[in-house]
């Protein structure tokens, strides 16, 4: 089992869209995956048609307590299943405090979790506690960044908090546009930067309206084909894991 | 969405495929052998290109394939026949909740043999999270009057209308039983085998049909023979002599087949300059096979055999036992093998060089009675004993079928040479055959009187004193 994360100091770069097309292509190439939704928004499920997880309380899942078997959901996507977030997991910072190893609770909650090959976190916003969480847990920590000079700021950050983790982080461009001068200086200064890029298009729009992954709703996009690049660089990376 | 389909599913006369839990399927232009229950869905274990006409009748004559290769074996009967033709529809239908959300994928199967009758199934697909509104979404549809199909529903299908019972297992299951009871129980057995090799032989499909008819026979009277004591005598007298009347019409044709299906084996034993006069030989057993065959399908058919066969199961059905009706299986059993064998012992023991043909055909029948017993009692003994015993018997036996096959055989050739007395290149055929069978059959004396000694031998007496031997 791999694990991916889609992580950011900052909210509206792409996250939830990456997470839920990203999982979409890991289902589609077989292997099985489970798409976690650690953003109490629940827009992950919500592009996926899940309702939220009313019955999840943010103390019982960081605590480990919570029997997340019952509350994941097959999505329509085959192969994809879902654990969708619920409102409770607004609080999640503040149960992490008050817990022992506030700092790797998540590692022993996916520790448990049996018989998918891919599990994707899609995250809320943020540098906390969570955020530490999901680095200690995760395989491989992608980092959306949209070509904005605010947006290139909130990388340093990230990888102070990472530690020893930073080596997981692979930024990416998110929502280009053509910025070409933001997206040569973060290549300069983050050499591990994916090569996709994922421009920005009416057609997410239209799929989050649809409720659907691009990948799916509009495989024909040019967007459409960039999350495929994105998988296929993806998958390249944890081979490469794999080998070492 | 609809898919629709024509499927016909093949099988050997005795179901021998599907009862391995096999359907071989010709659907579309594919001809697959599939897991049954994965034939609807599953990959084929194996498959051929199999375009307008059905393959041919007998496995034999089928092109190299895989499927020729998976098929071979796993039938005793090589013969291969359609045995359900139907047309197929399946309906599949998604059931969404008030976000358009999946919440159960339901697959309907339609199955048709004819336009008359059909099988509808439902199956309602397991969806993580979702199991409340499978539930209800099942029960709704099974409130319908629609099955809910746990299995494949072709093979829920075919398993209805064809009927197939589980194989039928040779010998006693339970030691236990009185044994009265388990030998009418084993001989009914026996005889529901019967009817679907008789067809088989009337139809002249596989000489295989015959030759397992005449198998279950012999093992039937054998069994009668054995524990006749459970019958009152005159009724184990009568249920003998029509067996044995069965088997007897049926001889003629079986050592015809068997020249027939040996004749490259044959050829191989006469000098090639002789060998064009083979044509005439095997021209004439196979007309007398062909005569031989329409008598014994026209017995088969004809109502005195059918009477024979009512007669038979009335006389199963009798309750009047015979004297050691109510001893336990197992005991019964256990005394007759000891005493079985230790004929067959003592007359192994008699053969040496100069021994008579006949005699030596007497301990082939003689093992043949010693190895019906081991089979049908083999559960009572523990399973490596048994298979050492019997895999000894059964070396013994080859060579003794061997040994006078070739007697037999020489015999029969002699006494077909007045019939080609104006057919000198066949008469040399047959010469030089009946000196080859000769020399066959002297060259395994040795081995014979090897086999013959160790059955004999003071350690095979040991072992199944051991295990057979009762106290009285």
């Amino acid at each position: 089992m791999k694990i991916i994360a889609l992580l950011s100091a900052k909210g509206g770069v792409g996250k939830t869209t990456t997470a839920v097309n990203l999982a979409a292509l890991c289902a589609r190439a077989g292997k099985a995956t489970l798409l976690i939704d650690l953003d109490p928004q629940g827009a992950s499920g919500h592009l996926l048609r899940i309702r939220p997880a009313e019955g999840l309380k943010a103390k019982r899942f960081w605590s480990g307590k919570a029997d997340i078997d019952e509350l994941i959901r097959a999505s329509d996507v085959e192969g994809l299943d879902v654990l969708p977030a619920a409102d409770s997991l607004r609080r999640a910072e503040a149960v992490l405090e008050d817990l022992d190893h506030p700092r790797r609770r998540l590692v022993g909650i996916v520790g448990d979790l049996t018989g998918w090959e891919r599990v994707v976190f899609d995250c809320p916003p943020g540098l906390g506690l969570l955020s530490e969480n999901v680095l200690r847990a995760a395989d491989l920590v992608l980092v959306p960044v949209a070509p904005s000079p605010l947006a290139l700021r909130t990388l340093a950050p990230l990888a102070a908090l990472a530690g020893k983790d930073a080596v997981k982080l692979r930024p990416f461009v998110s929502m280009a546009r053509g910025d070409k001068a933001v997206v040569a200086e973060l290549r300069a200064s983050w050499p591990n930067t994916l090569v996709a890029a994922i421009p920005v298009a009416e057609v997410v729009e239209e799929s989050a309206v649809a409720r659907s992954s691009v990948a799916l709703h509009a495989p024909r996009a040019r967007v459409a084909q960039a999350y495929r690049r994105l998988h296929a660089e993806v998958e390249v990376i944890l081979a490469g894991q794999d080998a070492a | 969405m609809v898919e629709a389909s024509a499927w016909t599913l093949h099988d050997t006369p005795d179901h021998r495929l599907w009862q391995a839990d096999l359907a071989l399927v010709h659907r579309g232009h594919i001809l697959a052998l599939h897991r049954r229950s994965q034939l609807s869905f599953g990959k084929a274990e194996a498959s051929q290109a199999c375009r307008g006409a059905p393959p041919p009748r007998l496995l034999a004559q089928w092109p190299s394939s895989d499927l020729k290769t998976a098929l071979l074996p796993l039938v005793r009967i090589r013969a291969i026949r359609a045995v359900l033709a139907c047309t197929v529809e399946r309906h599949t239908a998604i059931l969404r909740d008030d976000l358009d959300k999946t919440v159960a994928r339901v697959e309907a199967w339609l199955v048709q043999p004819d336009p008359a009758s059909c099988r509808l199934w439902v199956t309602v697909e397991d969806l993580r999270g979702y199991e409340r509104e499978r539930v209800a979404a099942a029960v709704a549809l099974v409130g319908r009057g629609w099955y809910e199909a746990e299995d494949d529903p072709f093979a829920l299908f075919a398993t209805e209308i064809l009927d197939i019972g589980q194989p039928v297992e040779s010998g006693f299951p339970d030691g236990h039983k009185p044994a009265g009871q388990a030998l009418r129980a084993c001989l009914r057995q026996a005889l529901q085998s019967l009817p679907d090799l008789e067809k088989g032989v009337v139809d002249d499909i596989d000489t295989e049909f015959l030759h397992q008819y005449r198998v279950i026979l012999r093992r039937a009277r054998s069994l009668v023979a054995q524990f006749r004591s459970v019958f009152p005598s005159k009724r184990a007298e009568r249920i003998r002599a029509i067996l044995g009347g069965w088997a007897r019409c049926s001889n003629s044709q079986r050592d015809l087949d068997v020249w027939l299906l040996a004749r490259s084996e044959h050829e191989a034993l006469v000098p090639e300059q002789l060998r064009p006069g083979m044509e005439g030989l095997f021209r004439a057993i196979a007309r007398d096979r062909a005569a031989v065959q329409r008598e014994l399908a026209a017995r088969l058919v004809s109502s005195a055999h059918r009477s024979e066969r009512e007669e038979l199961l009335a006389l199963l059905d009798l309750q009047d036992d015979g004297p050691d009706a109510a001893l336990p299986l197992t005991e019964l059993a256990r005394r007759r093998t000891w005493k079985t064998f230790r004929r067959a012992a003592n007359q192994a023991s008699l053969v040496n060089a100069a021994t008579s043909s006949d005699a030596v055909h007497d301990v082939r029948i003689r093992c043949k009675k010693l190895r019906y017993m081991l089979d049908a009692c083999g559960r009572f003994t523990a399973p490596d004993d048994h298979q050492k015993l019997r895999n000894q018997l059964k070396a013994v036996q080859a060579v003794l079928g061997e040994f006078n096959d070739a007697c037999l055989q020489c015999r029969a050739l002699l006494s077909r040479a007045e019939s080609h007395r104006g057919d000198p290149a066949t008469l040399l055929v047959l010469g030089a055959l009946v000196g080859a069978l000769d020399r066959n059959r002297a060259s395994l004396h040795d081995q014979l009187l090897l086999g013959l000694g160790d059955l004999a031998s003071p350690g095979t007496w040991s072992t199944y004193r051991s295990l057979f031997r009762t106290k009285d």
